[in-house]
């Protein structure tokens, strides 16, 4: 019998990185997250393994998105959504690598790099309203975010071998 | 990185500062009342929910659409339309009297 809170518990961070990536803004992901998860429990299927059941899961996502495109509720990021499949599974696929990416960023050594990343990835600030709030200039607080990313990927690699 | 590269790794950002925990419950607190609840008593109390607030002042055209689950959302519902005429009268006070012409409700609030 399906286990319908472990799933959810399980899958649904994963679901709802699919769906950012695929082009929803963090509402919609919410949203169709939801949907992804409703319509499995109104059409069980069975589980095998994490890897086939994740498989499945985005499948039925990618259903949901593609007719919320159509019904102007979510624009795709790419065109090349199998381009973002791949991407996806090198990178937002494995919590191993989101568990080792908070790892490296509470290792990041600059406290304002931190709180910057904090507002801009926790907050959803844009890079000019952290410019307001740190008094900084807006060039700065983005070249200091692509710096960090670059730092951070590296770190990440450096403990999953991604 | 390229740009679906660069997009991955924000969103993994977002997913390192900011748990999602709290959609995982709301998930399966949605999906709980579906495999038990009967349409038709929601749909019935919906249309109570609406009279009460139409009695108290509301318009039933201007309810939005909703699921009513539980007396909570019974509440938000009646309250939600309320403020949308600018009237806001549906308290507690009113929901109690809701639920004693309707028992349903009060089933509502024992299941969910």
């Amino acid at each position: 019998m399906l286990d319908f809170p472990a799933l959810v518990r399980r899958h649904h961070e994963m679901v709802w990185r699919y769906l950012r990536l695929l082009g929803c803004d963090a509402a919609q992901s919410d949203d169709l997250t939801q949907e992804t998860f409703l319509a499995v429990l109104q059409k069980p299927f069975e589980q095998r393994d994490d890897t086939s059941t994740a498989a499945y899961l985005r499948t039925v996502a990618r259903h949901l998105f593609l007719m919320a495109v159509r019904a102007a509720r979510c624009r795709p990021a790419f065109e090349d959504l199998d381009a973002a499949d791949r991407v996806f599974e090198r990178i937002l696929a494995d919590a191993a690598f989101i568990d080792a990416l908070r790892e490296c960023v509470e290792e990041l050594p600059d406290p304002r790099t931190r709180r910057i990343l904090d507002l801009r990835y926790g907050s959803g600030s844009s890079g000019a309203e952290i410019a307001a709030r740190l008094e900084l200039k807006e060039a700065h607080v983005n070249t200091l975010v692509a710096r960090a990313k670059e730092s951070l990927r590296a770190c990440v690699e450096g403990k999953v071998g991604a | 990185m390229n740009d679906i590269e660069s997009r991955a790794m924000d969103i993994a950002l977002e997913s390192a500062v900011r748990r999602r925990a709290e959609l995982a419950d709301r998930i399966i607190a949605r999906a709980r009342p579906r495999s038990w609840f009967a349409p038709a008593v929601a749909a019935a109390c919906v249309t109570v929910a609406f009279s009460a607030v139409w009695l108290s002042g509301g318009s039933r055209g201007d309810a939005p659409p909703a699921v009513v689950r539980s007396l909570d959302d019974v509440l938000v519902l009646a309250r939600t339309t309320g403020r949308v005429r600018g009237e806001g009268r549906f308290g507690d006070r009113e929901l109690a009297a809701l639920v004693e012409r309707c028992p349903r409700l009060r089933e509502l609030d024992v299941r969910g």
